[in-house]
């Protein structure tokens, strides 16, 4: 955890109310000195006070409702058995895993099918010793090359003059 | 009167062993008991009474129907609030889906709160619902959960941490992100607003 998120962590507490006397002193010393912390604090102290603000306002407001015991309890008796239900939720249970392992394999095949036709379009070097041998040679061919030349022109700048 | 005290007095996994043996009374009693809570968390979600009744009762047949897999090493009442959070979070993804919270955003300021230039006097009290739902809202999942769950239902951390399946520092830095969120999501959309945040009146 790096500092901004250790203070972040301590900002949440202390706006809540959470930190101990001697977390809680050390806090407020580090306000007196660090504006940006003051700011952190002034911002989620500004958050919360709204949010309790509307919290009243929607308790004011709060309808009173009607009970659905009465409701719940009728569509309880309508389901199966608990022995039923159980039963029903294993096999819910299979099935989940059944699905995930096949979401699993068809990734797989995926990928597998993406590495494949890159690689088949030259897009992806494989890493056989002999294209590495080849490519080298090249290279060792190159800087012969450019060797022969700088010899060369270093001969005929040697030439004497006609 | 006794025996119904008797029945009222039962901690929550006495009760919850009668209803997997088969007693529906002692199912009742579950629901009676957390009722009110669950049609309360529900409303800060949904901020429609009829929406809540219909999602809490949705929320109460599910437990039914899984109470069999309980962990009873856990408290009953986070397991209840995971299942009515994620009920919510279901009803809301579904909702913007259909996009009618569309609808219903572009319908939720009344213009009449407002003078001509846009200036108006201090916040009235469904006004300021309006917003905060409509500035809640547009918060990702994630930070309006926890919103909801500190500021409105007073849970502790511990109990957030239960309720979300994540540990305490999780839950101190996703509130401390909520909160700044929220105050700029409302910065951005209401600007007038904001002296109102500090106490003051709307500029």
């Amino acid at each position: 955890m790096n500092g901004r998120e250790r203070d972040e962590h301590l900002v949440a507490r202390f706006i809540d109310g959470m930190l101990h006397s001697e977390e809680l002193a050390a806090f407020e010393r580090r306000q007196l000195s660090e504006p940006t912390l003051r700011a952190m604090v002034e911002e989620q102290r500004e958050a919360r006070d709204w949010l309790t603000r509307d919290r009243a306002a929607c308790d004011a407001a709060e309808p009173t409702r009607r009970s659905i015991a009465g409701a719940v309890l009728a569509e309880v008796r309508r389901l199966p058995s608990r022995a039923e239900l159980e039963r029903h939720e294993i096999t819910e249970a299979a099935e989940q895993s059944v699905l995930r392992l096949s979401r699993a394999l068809l990734v797989a095949a995926a990928l597998v099918f993406a590495v494949s036709a890159l690689f088949w379009s030259g897009l992806m070097q494989g890493t056989d010793p002999r294209h590495l041998e080849a490519s080298d040679r090249q290279r060792i061919e190159a800087i012969d090359h450019a060797i022969d030349a700088a010899e060369a022109q270093r001969r005929f700048a040697e030439l004497p003059p006609r | 009167m006794l025996a119904l005290k008797h029945l009222d007095d039962r901690d929550d996994g006495v009760l919850i062993r009668s209803v997997l043996a088969g007693d529906e009374g002692a199912f009742g009693e579950l629901l009676r008991r957390y009722e009110d809570r669950v049609h309360r968390l529900l409303s800060r979600f949904t901020r429609d009474r009829m929406e809540s009744e219909d999602l809490a009762q949705e929320v109460f047949v599910k437990v039914f129907r899984k109470l069999h897999t309980f962990q009873s090493d856990s408290s009953f009442f986070t397991w209840l609030y995971r299942i009515a959070i994620n009920t919510a979070t279901d009803y809301s993804a579904h909702r913007k889906r259909r996009r009618l919270h569309l609808v219903e955003d572009a319908a939720a300021l009344d213009p009449g709160d407002r003078d001509e230039d846009g200036a108006a006097g201090p916040l009235l009290e469904s006004e300021l619902r309006q917003v905060t739902r409509e500035v809640l809202s547009r918060l990702p999942e994630k930070y309006r959960t926890i919103l909801i769950l500190r500021e409105y239902e007073d849970l502790s951390y511990t109990e957030m941490a239960e309720v979300l399946g994540c540990s305490i520092g999780t839950v101190e830095s996703r509130l401390f992100r909520a909160r700044r969120r929220f105050k700029e999501a409302l910065e951005r959309s209401h600007p007038d607003l904001v002296p109102q945040m500090r106490g003051g009146h709307r500029a």
